[in-house]
């Protein structure tokens, strides 16, 4: 071995390590004999592709390929640091079994529903799969045409798939994976502020005084964001954790009051702490008095499962969204209901615990974060709950100040960038703009150069009910991009992979790797991903940030951006408009949807000369403009000047990400409050400009119970979420040996007297059991995770254990977004 | 449907001769630095290169002949004492740290 190039690299490994702490090291540390080293490494910034937290790391890259990355010391993030998946970002790109050709099913060299997967070119994929479209759009309209979005695409990628379907297709039906995990908190700053994302920022865990971790377990899921709280919390004289769950894990050795509460309980705890705020003088009087309205939510609104399903026929007023104006006095009354012994009884939490956290929230002199993620959002009332959360923030003012705020955490790297800020959900368009909304279609009809007319008024299928119009028959031709959502979508035996392989639809999915979801597609298209393509992201804390496409995808792989805009040239405008719709404009006749789309003077605006020399920029080439640049710019107009602006497209490469709004090159770290956002006029004060009268809502809602509760024969909850080794699917992080090695397989955690009670022993072989599937596990007693008796947990990252099997597609009939915290099961011996 | 099929691939066809080197940040309870030293010492490929007062370790780890750096950086947290582990550094190629140059 040659020690003086593992010297170097290990010198810089302490160098790195010793600047990410702040750590001045002794002289003879700090001089690597560099000029002795051979063969540089490229380093340039870049971002995490896991989680919403958005670390920034610095990717090394030797003779085109990456082979190391840093944590950014110079991101504000994570401050040098990364976790433990960070060690594997430079291999997530060279598993392999990367997909290098599209693979079409093949009988006899023609297509085939039950063929073979066949290597075939890219001519000869777009050309099945723009017949199959067109055939789609003639016999049944463009509602049956879709796709199935990401919050891992990048924004370009996001604000491309838009338009090609909302206003090339004209079909809503698109969706992204980020309905499964974000749809309640969009639903709930909606209803609240009317305007998306928090009002906080990462900054307020070096200010609060407790933090209140409403189901999240940060220990896991989001480390970094977990090692700032740490550090608060050992560093600041009486600081206070609470973390509520339904089973013990990680987080739950930091806490200070550890809360175990009964699935579905929430809704009890937080309107008893609401009662506990006015009963006890917490409410904070001036700041009700002029930036809050009261409002009273419609109730028994079912849970969003088909409209024949017994439950949701038992509904009175299903997916109603109605509120009714209320006044102080009647919140109140209406909380009033929820006291300490109601809300122990509901919760099985004991009376002292729920007033130990309560008195953190009615406490004037504290301030408190409150945290969330999935427990929150995967929940029938999920966004209910969330306008909860804010309900007891707004009582206590505590929001929009350093210390002071509810915040939503974020499970993909752009569930917030691109999924929500580009809407790429079907009722969404560009800044929190509606398809529903007259005047929205026609701002962005106008910024998009389009006939008045093109995009469709109703809301498309969202995800969980585009897998009930493939089983149906009624959606037909079907992408997939950047998402493994076989795996990841709920009831998958009655609904997922029967729509699918239904034989009268056509099913496209766009990967880099042969994913359970590929492989249940009819065509597969290589996909370039990370690092091979220039991307930007935005984080939980409205952070938008870009990185340059560091090295080249292997084989035939090309980046989603470069699909779509590739496959929109297959289609005239004849083709996919009607005759009225094309003569309101009939200077876009005979041209295709890419001269329509992209080629349409914004879009090309830049030359490929702007392209940052020295790295590659394969779209751009490919296309003859800078398409990242005229993409972003096209869709940064949307937002300037309303309360989403973000800085000019150059600005990103040159920094470490910049929290929108962005005005006059200054980022916006706490929005609604004078001082720090500058849509805050002198001498307002506060104001939820969101709102039309500039007051935010308290939203009362009750507690209801669960879509399915156990029961005689099937007698637990099964709840199902990550673990720390493994990012959602596992499609990328399974492919690391040493993660899977650390992590190879899911496992069932168990109470050991419920495993005790039914003859089973820590490691052995047991049948999962739930009304729609079954699932083949091992015990585990005494993991990471602890439930308490009458619930088990399970992740979802194996492959090899399909979850989703089991869960049932019960969401919330206000977000859509599907509840994978709660529904009965039983497990017996395999 | 044809899963795990990447599992049995891969896993068993690692490449012999890959390389990993890391910088980790180790925060311990200042009052129990000893013991946290000697149980990092205690793990193959680690070596502590700086340590502060207040409980900050600059340490690195390394493949070693019994088992690859992402496997020890696993056990960090069991070492008694520990409060996290963070990941700042990590050089990862295929028969390069080891070739030959010059």
């Amino acid at each position: 071995m040659n020690t003086t190039r593992r010297d170097f690299i290990k010198s810089n490994a302490v160098l790195a390590t010793a600047a990410a702490a702040g750590i001045t090291l002794p002289a003879t540390l700090t001089t690597p004999a560099e000029a002795a080293v051979p063969g540089g490494i490229r380093w340039d910034k870049g971002v995490c592709r896991f989680c919403g937290t958005g670390c920034g790391v610095l990717v090394g890259v030797k003779d085109g390929r990456v082979v190391a990355t840093q944590g950014d010391p110079d991101a504000p993030v994570n401050k040098g640091l990364n976790c433990i998946k960070g060690y594997f970002l430079s291999k997530i790109m060279y598993g392999q079994d990367r997909l290098t050709k599209p693979l079409l099913r093949k009988k006899g060299g023609v297509y085939d529903k039950n063929g073979e997967f066949t290597p075939v070119s890219w001519d000869e994929a777009f050309d099945v799969m723009a017949t199959k479209w067109k055939e789609a759009l003639k016999k049944k309209g463009p509602t049956s045409v879709g796709m199935f979005g990401s919050g891992q695409w990048t924004i370009f990628e996001g604000y491309a798939a838009s338009k090609f379907m909302k206003a090339g297709l004209r079909s809503n039906n698109l969706d992204p994976n980020a309905r499964h995990c974000m749809a309640s908190a969009v639903v709930g700053f909606m209803r609240t502020f009317g305007i998306d994302e928090p009002m906080g920022c990462y900054d307020d865990f070096e200010h609060g005084d407790a933090f209140v971790l409403w189901g999240a377990n940060m220990a896991e899921m989001h480390p970094i964001l977990w090692s700032r709280l740490t550090d608060r919390r050992l560093t600041h004289d009486g600081c206070k954790v609470a973390v509520l769950s339904t089973y013990e894990h990680r987080s739950f050795e930091l806490a200070d009051i550890p809360i175990i509460f009964n699935p579905q309980s929430d809704l009890a705890i937080v309107n008893f702490i609401a009662n506990y705020i006015i009963q006890n003088g917490g409410v904070n009087e001036s700041f009700v008095g002029k930036h809050v309205n009261f409002k009273r939510a419609t109730t028994d609104i079912g849970y969003g499962l088909r409209p024949e399903h017994p439950t949701q026929k038992a509904a009175k007023n299903p997916d109603a969204d109605k509120v009714e104006d209320m006044d102080f006095a009647a919140f109140k009354a209406f909380v009033a209901e929820y006291t300490v012994e109601k809300a122990s009884q509901i919760s099985g939490v004991p009376a002292d615990k729920l007033i130990a956290l309560a008195k953190l929230y009615a406490d004037p002199k504290m301030k408190v974060m409150s945290l969330w993620t999935m427990g929150v959002n995967q929940h029938t009332r999920g966004s209910w709950m969330n306008s909860n959360i804010y309900n007891i923030h707004l009582l206590t003012g505590k929001i929009s100040e350093p210390g002071n705020g509810p915040f939503s955490l974020t499970g993909q790297p752009s569930a917030c960038g691109t999924a929500r800020e580009v809407g790429t959900f079907s009722h969404r368009l560009p800044a929190d703009m509606v398809v529903m909304n007259p005047k929205h279609r026609e701002i962005t009809e106008k910024n998009w150069n389009l006939p008045a007319g093109t995009i469709p008024e109703k809301p498309g299928f969202h995800a969980v009910l585009q897998h009930r119009m493939l089983k149906d028959g009624k959606l037909n031709a079907y992408w997939v991009q950047c998402t493994n959502n076989m795996q990841a979508a709920p009831n998958m035996n009655e609904e997922g992979y029967p729509g699918y392989r239904n034989p009268e639809n056509f099913i496209v999915v766009s990967d880099p790797y042969p994913t359970v979801t590929a492989l249940a597609a009819d065509l597969i298209l290589p996909t370039a991903m990370w690092m091979e393509k220039e991307g930007a992201y935005g984080n939980a804390e409205r952070r938008t940030q870009f990185w340059r496409q560091q090295v080249k995808a292997p084989g035939e792989a090309r980046s989603d951006l470069w699909q779509v805009m590739e496959f929109s040239k297959r289609f005239k405008v004849e083709e996919v408009w009607p005759e009225e719709l094309i003569a309101k404009k009939p200077e876009l006749r005979g041209k295709t949807l890419f001269d329509v789309l992209y080629a349409n003077g914004t879009v090309n605006k830049f030359p490929v000369s702007e392209c940052q020399k020295g790295f590659d920029n394969d779209e751009s080439e490919a296309f003859g403009f800078y398409v990242h640049k005229g993409l972003f710019e096209e869709y940064a107009g949307f937002g300037r000047g309303h309360a989403h602006d973000l800085a000019p497209f150059d600005t990103y490469h040159q920094s470490r990400g910049l929290r929108w709004p962005v005005v006059d090159n200054k980022e916006t770290l706490w929005r609604f409050r004078e001082g720090y956002d500058p849509y805050v006029k002198a001498g307002e004060g506060m104001k939820f400009y969101g709102k039309p009268d500039g007051k935010a809502w308290i939203i009362a809602a009750p507690y209801e119970p669960a879509a399915e509760m156990p029961d005689k024969d099937y007698d637990l909850w099964l709840v199902t979420g990550r673990v720390l080794e493994h990012w959602h699917s596992g499609s990328m992080t399974r492919r690391v040996p040493e993660l899977h090695k650390a992590y190879p397989a899911a496992q069932v955690f168990m109470h050991p007297d419920d495993a005790k009670a039914r003859g089973l022993r820590r490691g052995q072989e047991v049948k999962l059991q739930t009304r729609r599937g079954e699932v083949v596990t091992r015990v585990e007693t005494s993991g990471r995770n602890k439930p308490p008796l009458g619930m088990v947990y399970i992740p979802w990252f194996d492959e090899g254990q399909l979850v989703n099997k089991l869960t049932l597609d019960a969401t919330c009939p206000l977000s859509k977004e599907t509840d994978f915290k709660k529904c009965a099961v039983r497990v017996v011996k395999a | 449907m044809r899963v795990r099929k990447f599992i049995t691939e891969e896993v068993d066809n690692r490449p012999a001769d890959e390389g990993h080197i890391c910088g980790v940040l180790i925060q311990a309870r200042p009052e129990r630095l000893d013991v946290v030293r000697a149980g990092l010492t205690a793990l193959p490929g680690v070596e502590i290169h700086h340590a502060t007062d207040d409980g900050r370790l600059v340490v690195t780890v390394e493949d070693s002949e019994e088992t690859t750096a992402g496997d020890i950086l696993h056990r960090f947290h069991d070492v008694a004492g520990v409060v996290s582990a963070s990941l700042v550094y990590h050089y990862h190629d295929t028969g390069e740290i080891g070739e030959a140059s010059s």
